[in-house]
């Protein structure tokens, strides 16, 4: 008799525990969703950050752009290709 | 307690029980729907995650056609209805920079702000991102924005016949027309995907609440063989071209003899994809593809190679017919020149690009063989190149044709070609005989794999033999021919030129020509195979005049860019 008390009085102790530790769990998880939320933020703004910087790389390094800062520093349009002939006759004596 | 008391409390008990069940019958299973949705609307929240389009890049892995982030400005009900002159005048700088625009924007902004029957209305569309901040800084009531994506061209209108555009279907969704975007728009196109998530009373998500996740689809991109540099540079010869020789249009087009890519391709006029609203929508189809013309003498070169295929002349044969005009029905035909070769060999009729000659080995090949060589070269015949709107006019039966209709197609006219047709027509001399199918995108890439398309070899039209051949005579023809003036030194280029006169109503316009020239070099190993055509030159009308001379200006800067060396 005293043993089946026991056996049920640790039962219900061990019920009250783990309920009582889920809820510690839960609410210590749950009020993770404001942290969460900054993170995603976070993430959005960087993302945002990142994809207008790869625009702005496109745009910078677009050919025309670079042909016209290109004049602007002086550079002129490459010389025509000079092809030599075949060896050039050596004088043997 | 008297038992009649007992009783009392008994059936009141029961009574406030049985109301209190009916009550939650009503509310768990009656009005259980409504009261669930009405719940779920508070703390269940919807998030639309965009998927972006797929990115289109050059060889160089340059994107040539981006994705840009712009943002549509509207007023909400939260506005206050008596905007400030001065926030009035600030918010129009930012939005119209044109001066005389002003006035009637600041009107139209006006009017939606003190309207109180009007809850939401856009006040303008495809702001970009530094306008967007300085509207914040205004910290005007009332004004939000939505963003969307919007397609952006780094390198302009570079290549736009050959990319097209995107705009919008009946259903306001985005869709590509013309070009890569046309042909390729499903895998281009993205799916948004959906986050529902439960929130609380802050609008903070709640991480151990239901989660339902839709993943967004972000379309592939599509790696090219287009050369970005090549085309620049095309793209500038090509209209000083336009200028120097007065012609009304012109277009290049460049594949690699060894895959069918297409290393470029220009056209003008053209027009910029991103305004294509603005534009007369004539110029969207790309001629590339989209047009044909009367090839002319380039043309011959196809004839002349059948022939030897099938073995019915040799290269040093004779020419016994060239000695004069040949009259053919009611028909004369001369040569472009009226001089006249007796006995000219098959290299020789190249070099002269005599019709006569032309007629010759025509008639000596049949009109049967020549049908099936040509269709054999794809004349007539759909490329499958990867872009939109490509047309093909078959070749006429045979059977149909006249005995001067043998003659006139053996120099190219009376038979319609695209500008692909003719270039891989002519890659396949330059393939060892190998015709392969034209491609402009070289890979599709999504997150998870790479597609890579593979060159296709469609069929042999001529042997690899034959191939060398032909490439010894379009040699022959660009270094003794009547462009030889312009040809580089150093380099063995086979091509030929070409001067068709343009069908109108029935005739032949004696003063418009299209002028044009197609080759390939280095002609022992080809790196590139050209067609260049200019429509209606005024400074001469003939294409050794004008079209070979751009040819070979190109050429000396695609072996500059590819570091090809002279022979």
């Amino acid at each position: 008799m005293n043993k089946s008390k026991n056996l049920l009085k640790g039962i219900i102790g061990l019920v009250i525990m783990f309920s009582v530790a889920k809820m510690v769990v839960v609410s210590l998880v749950a009020t993770n969703g404001i942290e969460i939320n900054q993170l995603e933020k976070q993430t959005n703004s960087i993302k945002q950050e990142n994809k207008s910087l790869s625009e702005e790389i496109s745009r910078l390094s677009s050919i025309r752009r670079v042909v016209d800062e290109a004049m602007k520093l002086g550079f002129t349009n490459n010389s025509p290709v000079v092809s030599l002939s075949q060896a050039a006759p050596l004088a043997l004596r | 307690m008297s038992s009649s008391r007992i009783k009392i409390l008994i059936i009141n008990f029961f009574l406030l029980s049985f109301i209190i069940s009916v009550k939650l019958f009503y509310w768990q299973i009656i009005s259980g729907e409504k009261l669930s949705a009405q719940a779920e609307s508070q703390y269940q929240s919807l998030r639309v995650i965009p998927g972006s389009r797929g990115l289109i890049h050059t060889s160089d892995n340059f994107p040539i056609i981006n994705n840009r982030e712009i943002y549509n400005l509207f007023i909400n009900q939260q506005r206050d209805y008596s905007l400030s002159g001065e926030n009035l005048d600030r918010l129009v700088a930012i939005l119209e920079p044109d001066e005389t625009l002003k006035e009637k924007m600041k009107i139209e902004i006006k009017n939606k702000f003190e309207n109180r029957d009007l809850a939401w209305s856009y006040l303008a569309k495809s702001i970009v991102k530094e306008q967007k901040q300085s509207i914040e800084n205004l910290k005007i009531k009332g004004l939000d924005f939505e963003s969307e994506e919007k397609r952006d061209y780094p390198e302009a209108s570079m290549s736009a016949h050959l990319l097209g555009f995107v705009g919008k279907n009946s259903i306001g969704s985005n869709q590509g027309y013309f070009g890569l975007e046309g042909y390729y728009d499903r895998e281009l196109r993205s799916r948004s995907g959906t986050i529902e998530m439960e929130k609380d009373a802050f609008g903070i998500s709640i991480p151990i609440g239901k989660t339902v996740e839709n993943q967004a689809i972000v379309g592939r991109d599509l790696y090219l063989y287009l050369d970005r540099g090549i085309q620049f540079m095309v793209e500038e010869k090509l209209k000083l071209a336009l200028t120097k020789y007065g012609a009304k249009a012109g277009l290049v087009v460049i594949i690699d003899p060894k895959t069918g890519g297409l290393i470029s391709s220009a056209s003008f006029p053209n027009y910029d994809p991103g305004n294509y609203s603005s534009t007369d929508r004539m110029l969207f189809p790309d001629p590339v593809v989209s047009q044909t013309f009367e090839p002319g003498s380039v043309f011959k070169v196809l004839v002349m190679a059948s022939a030897l295929n099938e073995g019915v002349i040799k290269v040093d044969e004779q020419c016994s017919q060239c000695f004069g005009p040949r009259v053919i029905g009611e028909y004369t035909v001369r040569t472009w020149d009226d001089k006249y070769h007796p006995n000219s060999t098959m290299t020789e009729i190249l070099q002269h690009s005599d019709n006569i000659g032309m007629v010759y080995v025509a008639e000596k090949l049949g009109r049967q063989k020549l049908y099936r060589d040509l269709n054999n070269f794809g004349i007539g015949q759909l490329t499958n190149v990867d872009l939109t709107g490509e047309i093909n006019i078959p070749l006429r039966s045979p059977e149909k044709w006249a005995d001067i209709d043998l003659a006139t197609i053996s120099f190219g006219q009376g038979v319609a070609v695209t500008p692909i047709e003719m270039v891989s027509a002519v890659g396949a001399i330059a393939n060892g005989g190998k015709l392969l199918e034209p491609h402009a995108v070289n890979k599709i890439t999504d997150s998870e794999k790479t597609m890579e398309i593979r060159p296709k070899i469609i069929r042999q039209p001529i042997t690899e033999t034959t191939a060398k051949v032909m490439t010894e005579l379009m040699v022959s023809a660009t270094q003794y021919g009547e462009a030889k003036w312009a040809a580089p030194k150093g380099y063995r280029i086979a091509g030929k030129t070409g001067t068709a006169q343009i069908p109108i109503a029935g005739h032949y316009d004696s003063q418009k020509t299209i002028a044009s020239f197609v080759g390939f070099a280095p002609a022992d190993n080809p790196k590139f195979v050209m067609l260049v055509s200019l429509t209606e030159p005024t400074s001469s009308p003939w294409g050794s005049e004008t079209a070979a001379p751009l040819w070979f200006d190109i050429a000396k800067e695609i072996f500059k860019i590819r570091g090809i060396l002279p022979s």
